[in-house]
């Protein structure tokens, strides 16, 4: 099992950098940068150039406002400037959960997601081989490539696709043309184990392909880490392990460490107190 | 006159060192050009590595991004850069537009009208914190909450054209021009600046450009380097829609005939339409020592930042020596 982190760009690439080296000093094997408030690039390519073996990705970079021909080439460019490290997490920007008006806009968004990497897949064919660019899809076609916006072959042409969200038929389409899936904000463990991952077999299976073909990366949602911890700003800790535990249980276990000590001493006198 | 290096950075581990040799040899601005490669990357480079010179795109392509990206890249590299970034924006051309970036063409002055409008609209609502609705024919937004900080300065907007539209445009909206390489003095003077003037009288709008260039220490340098700018500026010739340059001094009749060259993958034949005479046009002929005082000597009055359709290499001695004569021009 590899180990990463979720990177949130801070909008300073220099303090950014550092904590990606960081991550790469404490063994971490990739890092994926989220595009919420920042360009989700800037920091991965000065990344790129101080360190040494961390992958780098995206998480969920929005696909569809930008072209794919747009996407292709900033992968391209990080994958050669990586020597191969880059993997291209790509997001839809929609909730998990689709209401019945928008089920068909929904169904139109993966249709147009496979097109997306399909496209994206065509247009590094041609950058690497020089091959007539061809692509005909319903929502995108692509049709011209002259050797001046030909960026031409690199040594890690083969650039993983990452799907992400936590819709099911995401987790299909993953399976079906992905590498990997990037399951967003897992409400929890037994939607994973009985919506998604069956929904990725059968997109894989659909496919012809194996499980070991598809990685799969997961992020805790908030609605998940909350059923597990009690998440409360330090002075209002103790009243909120209360009301959770109130009538349910007759000890309460704090877990903390030597480092915590003098915090742990407030909440449990806190705690006491009450 | 501003002086200028413009390149098209294909190594991105070499970004951050190329931007500093502009800096270091004294020159006021880098621009990136969108072609085989993204022009943003570099410069997040470039904003780390320098401290003093403007940084700029010329140009990226508009449409094949929505003004949401566009506009959160440009705030990046703007704070990243201390207020030292310029977003220059093209339209690009149809066929380029629909077939290599499978994006929408309709109208492309209405739509580089509202993606502008978009773009300011939306770099409002990051530094104010209010809500953004901004409802057009082809750009429709409704943000309420946006999670942006630093608050900068406003970011100077640049668009490209070679037709009077967009210099209309440009006059009417933006901070400055790119003229295109491909334009002959006459063809600024004449049709270009009018309709920068219409657009906008009296308005201060910086216009930019980097001319095409023909020189070398030895003849066989200046050869090639002829060679270079003749295929450049055939290619250029071949498309269309920029045959109005062509039209101002009557040598429209080679467009064909680069068109059917160009059908036929005979690239290697197209600079051979580009006479001599035609070249004194396009481009400053001089050696390295005179080029810089030659350019400034014919766009004085018409441009007001230039730089050479060059190669930027400073490891590279045959090159380089080019741009120390220009650093060295600079400061008389």
């Amino acid at each position: 099992m590899k180990l990463d982190m979720i990177f949130l760009p801070s909008g300073d690439l220099e303090a950014d950098v550092k904590q990606i080296q960081q991550a790469e000093g404490l063994g971490f094997d990739g890092v994926w940068s989220v595009e919420t408030a920042h360009n989700p690039f800037f920091a991965l390519t000065l990344a790129a150039k101080t360190t040494r073996k961390i992958q780098l990705g995206t998480w969920a970079a929005a696909a569809f406002p930008r072209s794919p021909m747009i996407s292709a080439q900033i992968a391209w460019d990080l994958a050669k400037q990586s020597e191969g490290r880059f993997i291209l997490g790509l997001g839809m920007q929609t909730p998990p959960r689709v209401s019945h008006q928008r089920r068909a806009e929904w169904a139109d968004s993966v249709e147009r997601m496979r097109e997306y990497i399909e496209s994206i897949r065509a247009i590094w064919d041609t950058f690497q081989t020089g091959a007539r660019l061809r692509y005909r899809g319903r929502r995108y076609q692509f049709r011209l490539m002259t050797p001046f916006f030909n960026p031409g072959p690199i040594a890690h042409p083969a650039i993983p696709i990452y799907l992400s969200g936590s819709h099911p038929q995401v987790g299909r389409l993953a399976g079906e043309i992905g590498q990997g899936l990037h399951v967003t904000d897992l409400p929890s463990i037994s939607y994973l184990k009985d919506v998604i991952l069956p929904e990725a077999e059968r997109g894989l299976a659909a496919a012809g392909r194996k499980r070991s073909d598809l990685a799969v990366t997961v992020s805790v949602s908030d609605e998940m880490l909350n059923e597990m911890a009690v998440i409360a700003a330090p002075e209002d800790m103790a009243a909120s392990v209360r009301r959770r535990y109130d009538g349910l249980a007759d000890r309460i276990c704090l877990m903390w460490t030597a480092k915590q000590a003098e915090w742990m001493g407030d909440l449990a006198r806190e705690l006491a107190a009450q | 006159m501003k002086f200028d290096v413009t390149v098209f950075a294909d190594d991105l581990n070499q970004a951050g060192r190329l931007a500093q040799a502009v800096e270091t040899y004294g020159f006021d601005g880098l621009w990136v050009a969108e072609t085989a490669h993204n022009p943003f990357l570099p410069l997040a480079h470039a904003c780390l590595a320098t401290e003093r010179i403007e940084l700029g795109t010329a140009i990226a392509v508009a449409f094949p991004r929505s003004p949401l990206v566009m506009a959160q890249t440009a705030w990046d590299l703007a704070a990243q850069s201390r207020g030292r970034f310029i977003l220059g924006l093209g339209t690009q051309i149809k066929p380029h537009i629909t077939k290599r970036f499978s994006s929408p063409w309709g109208r492309p002055l209405k739509q580089l009208r509202e993606y502008i409008q978009s773009l300011r609209a939306i770099w409002r609502s990051f530094q104010t914190g209010e809500g953004l609705v901004n409802q057009g024919e082809y750009y429709r937004f409704s943000l309420s909450a946006p999670f942006f900080e630093p608050p900068h300065h406003d970011i100077p907007i640049y668009i490209a054209g070679v037709n009077t539209g967009l210099a209309k445009l440009a006059g009417e909206l933006c901070d400055g021009f790119h003229v295109h390489s491909f334009h002959t003095p006459s063809y600024l003077r004449e049709v270009l600046l009018p309709a920068l003037r219409q657009g906008g009288e009296g308005t201060s709008l910086a216009l930019s450009c980097a001319v095409f260039v023909v020189t070398g220490q030895t003849a066989d340098e200046v050869e090639k380097s002829k060679m270079m700018s003749k295929s450049q500026i055939a290619f250029y010739a071949s498309t269309p829609s920029y045959s109005k340059v062509l039209e101002l001094h009557g040598w429209q009749d080679i467009v064909p005939r680069l068109n059917a060259l160009l059908r036929r993958g005979r690239w290697d034949e197209m600079h051979e339409l580009i006479s001599d005479a035609m070249l004194d046009h396009f481009a400053v002929t001089a050696p390295p020592d005179e080029l810089p005082y030659k350019v400034r000597e014919r766009y004085a009055g018409l441009l007001d930042r230039v730089g050479f359709y060059f190669p930027f290499e400073p490891d590279d001695r045959s090159k380089s020596i080019i741009w120390e004569a220009a650093a060295k021009a600079m400061g008389n």
